[in-house]
Order: structure tokens, then sequence, then C-alpha cells
């Protein structure tokens, strides 16, 4: 008898009451059973407590410096790169704007669409490391208005490796910076922004699967 | 004092986790299945915390052998959340679906491990969330976990083979794959004994390590920024390679025949990338070794 309420616990939990929607007898027969059945109550009473904990636990946000850098790298002169570059770097992006644009088709609404692809769609002639940042950020951009649906522990190992990526782009920055000719720092800078970008896509994918509903 | 706050903070995170975890309750509740594939079936499995065992045999059937767990200090809370788990197999078109679902909240307090045997012909794709993935003597194309580790053992393909993970660590031994490719962010790798035409590792801030022979016009690429890359050869097989770190050491104990002293970019500037480029032998392997502060070691086995 319980099982056939199970589906009502969870919007039950969320604050969802049959006050709210006058008619729906089902919900209201539920609140009755609630009322009286020790089960329940016990499910309720757990959910809201594993709630409670994940709401205490640290949200980790995103350092300052990290959106300094790249509004900075943004308005950087275009640097010297090699022609084959570009040629791979427009591969990545694409790769990443087909799974992105894929994903936001598959889940999400209609003007978070628009606003990834605005800011990814458009081809130009704008240096390799600007394209993937474009990439990145429309990637960030869906990763972050989704992120709260990841449980916490998940969330935790994502942004722990995603900081891991981003002190190798920074590494490789810096390398950059000190020989902008050398191919081997360019290789390195890329093979990160290709991490990036590949641990982004798992994260949003992470959160329309639903493998985690 | 915000320091000391984030302490106590920190500490009393740990003490509210800890605490519900003394008393804990575990039920279980198992699952079985067995399902039919003919050759070349396609077998595809999600879960989202546990363990995942695949073993192939010679047989035809699919065996889904699976344990919900849940621990909760209500014993009678637990036993309700364990039937909120659901497992679905959906058979279709020489085709096995098994999806894992928990319901929300997300952080749910509860696991499914699984052992399936399969045919080893069969095409395999696993993706888990929490949790590792072992495969042995299975033709695996994507094996994929966020902070599990994955081991393959065994096992061949004519297609590509992809084992990704984010923070756990990759171990192959013995695999004959025609193109593999093996990644993680903060994981090491380790392959052993592997036939591979094309073998891409990736790493972050993991070690790579490989023992084993090269496969005669194979192509190996092993890239980490901050972990070593260590290779051990039996020298059977001749190698060219680009081995190249731009603050860690690069050595090879197999002769080369250099083609730059310098490394292969040569000294620049105040950036010195320390490489090694040429030839061992008769050149018939590609060897691609980068490690952005790493070091790399070429070895005898």
């Amino acid at each position: 008898m319980c099982e056939t309420y199970d589906d009502l616990i969870d919007d039950y939990i969320d604050g969802t009451r049959a006050a709210d929607h006058p008619g729906d007898a089902r919900r209201a027969a539920f609140e009755s059973h609630l009322a009286g059945c020790t089960r329940c109550q016990a499910v309720v009473e757990d959910f809201t407590s594993i709630r409670r904990m994940a709401s205490a636990l640290e949200e980790h946000v995103p350092p300052p410096r990290l959106w300094a850098k790249i509004a900075g790298t943004i308005e950087e002169k275009p640097r010297r790169i090699s022609a084959w570059i570009p040629i791979a770097a427009a591969a990545s992006l694409a790769l990443a704007i087909a799974g992105s644009t894929w994903l936001a088709w598959m889940k999400s609404p209609a003007d978070t669409l628009r606003q990834v692809t605005a800011t990814v769609e458009e081809p130009s002639e704008a240096p390799a490391e600007t394209q993937y940042e474009q990439a990145i950020a429309g990637l960030q951009q869906l990763a972050d208005a989704r992120n709260a649906s990841l449980d916490p522990n998940t969330r935790a190992v994502l942004q722990r490796n995603l900081a891991a990526v981003d002190r190798a782009i920074d590494e490789s920055r810096a390398a950059l910076s000190d020989e902008p000719a050398s191919a081997f720092a360019q290789e390195s800078l890329f093979d990160a922004l290709d991490t990036k970008i590949a641990l982004l896509q798992d994260t949003v994918a992470l959160t329309a699967e639903d493998v985690n509903q | 004092m915000i320091r000391v706050f984030r302490l106590l903070s920190a500490f009393l995170a740990l003490f509210a986790i800890a605490l519900p975890a003394a008393a804990q309750n575990e039920v279980t509740e198992r699952f079985s299945r067995t399902s039919h594939l003919d050759q070349d079936g396609t077998f595809d499995l999600t879960n989202v915390y546990g363990t995942i065992v695949l073993t192939g045999g010679t047989g035809r059937d699919v065996m889904i052998e699976a344990v919900k767990r849940v621990q909760r200090p209500n014993a009678n809370a637990a036993r309700a959340l364990l039937r909120m788990i659901d497992i679905q197999v959906t058979e279709g078109a020489n085709r096995i679906e098994v999806r894992t679902s928990v319901p929300r909240p997300r952080n749910f307090p509860g696991s499914v491990d699984y052992m399936i045997t399969l045919p080893q012909d069969a095409r395999v794709t696993v993706r888990t969330v929490s949790g590792d993935i072992r495969a042995t003597n299975v033709r695996g194309e994507l094996l994929k976990s966020v902070s599990g580790d994955i081991e393959i053992v065994d096992g061949s393909s004519d297609d590509v083979v992809t084992a990704s993970t984010v923070s756990g660590n990759v171990s192959v031994r013995g695999l004959k794959g025609r193109t593999t490719q093996l990644t993680t962010v903060t994981g090491n790798v380790r392959v052993d004994d592997v036939q591979a035409d094309r073998l891409a590792v990736r790493a972050v801030n993991g070690n790579i390590e490989y023992a084993g022979d090269l496969a005669r016009s194979g192509r190996y690429e092993f890239v980490t920024h901050s972990g070593d890359i260590r290779l051990m050869l039996s020298g059977a097989t001749g190698f060219e390679v680009q081995a190249n770190s731009m603050s860690g050491t690069v050595r090879s104990d197999f002769p080369i025949a250099r083609r730059s002293e310098e490394g292969a970019e040569g000294r620049r500037g105040g950036v010195t990338p320390r490489g090694l480029r040429g030839a061992f032998g008769d050149a018939s392997a590609m060897l691609v070794l980068r490690a952005f502060s790493g070091n790399i070691s070429v070895g005898r086995r």
C-alpha cells in the first residue's frame, strides 16, 4: 500500500502540499495516509535529514581571480600560433558545440539553449585559445546552472578535478607567456583545455542523465 | 577569525557525517536476471553508486546478479529506501540495457553492486558515477566512472576501447585492442602487456606506467601534466621516440640515435624543454611522450 505513494514523497519533501493542488485526490490521500503510517513518516524524516545534512556542506564558489583571468585572456592580443593549432582547436570546438548543443536540446529550457549556442555557435577568426574559452564558458554556464542537481560528493570530486585542470592551464599559460613560440607549451595548454572541455561535458551529462533521477 | 570559523565549520560537517555512520543498519536485496545475447550483441549498463564486475565467458547468456544496499540508522527507513532503488532491464534487437535509478535527494544513501557474466564477444558500455569497474575477458568499448577505479584484464576488441575516470586509477593488463584510449584527471594509469596498434593515455596529475612490448607500426601517445611517465620495454621492437618535459628530466636506457642533443625544441630563452628525439632499432613503432613538470624514463624490462 505504502509503495503506491513513493512517487509523491519527493514532492512532499520539496514542500508541495495537497492544498496547493485542489482536486488532486491522490495527493490528499497520501497526506492522510502519512499521518498514520510510521513507515512513510520514517522515509520522510530520513530524506529530510539527508537534505539538511547536504545543505550544511560548504558551497564551492569559483575564485574571483578565475573570472578575472578569463576576462584578461579574452582581451589579450592574439598570440603567434602554429597553422595546425586553429584547425585542431576548431575540431575540438565543433565537438564541444555538438555535445553541449545536443545536451541542451535534450534537456534544457529553450532560453538556456539559446544562451549557450549564442555563446559558441558562430565561428570566428579569433585565436584558438579564445575559441576554447568561448566553448568552455558555454559549458560552464550549463554546468553551473545544473550543478545543484548533483550529489555533494560527486560535485566535490568534479570541482576538485576542475581545479587541478585549471592549475595545469595556468602553468601552461605561464610557460607560453615566457616563450610564445614554444610548441610544447602550446600543446600543453591545449591538452589542458581539451581536458577541461571533456570534464565540463561530463558534468553537464551527469546532470542531464536519467541515471541520477 | 574567518579561518577559525571555517575550521570549526569543517569539524562540525565531519562530525555530522561521522555520527550517523557510527550506528548504521545495512539492509540488502538481491536482484537476478538472465537474458540472451546473440553474436556481437550489445550490453549497456548504467549505475550510480556501487561496484561493477564484468566477466566474459563462452556462453550466450547474460547473467545479471546485483545486490542493492542501503545503510541508515533506522532499519525501517533503510528498508523503505531500498525499495526505491530500481533496476530496469530492457531487451531488444540483440541489445540489453540495464538502468539503475535512485530517487532524489541526490546523496542517496544506497548503492547497487553488480556482477555480470556475459558473452566475451558482446559490445559493452558501462557508465557509473561513483564506483569501481572491473572487466575481465570482456570486449569493453566504453567504461566510464567519475570517482571509481577502472581495471581491465585480458579481453580483445577490434573496436576502440575507451576507459575514462575522473579521480580514479586505470589499470589495463593483457588487453588485445586495435585502438585503446585511457584517461584520468587525478588518478594514475598502469598498462601491462597489452597489444594495441594505437594506445593513447592521458592524465593531468597522475603518473603513467607502461610495461611490455610495442607493436610494429604501433603508435603510443602518453601525456600527463604533473605526473611522471615510465616505460619498461622489452626492446624486441624498434621505435622512434619524441619525448619532452618542460621542467622534468628525460632519460632512456636504450641507445637512441638522437636528432637533437638539446631536445625536440632546443634551448630557447628562459624556458628549456628537456627532450629526446630519435630512434632505436628499426624505428617501427612510434612513441610520443609529454610531461609538463614530470619526469620521463624509458627503461628495459
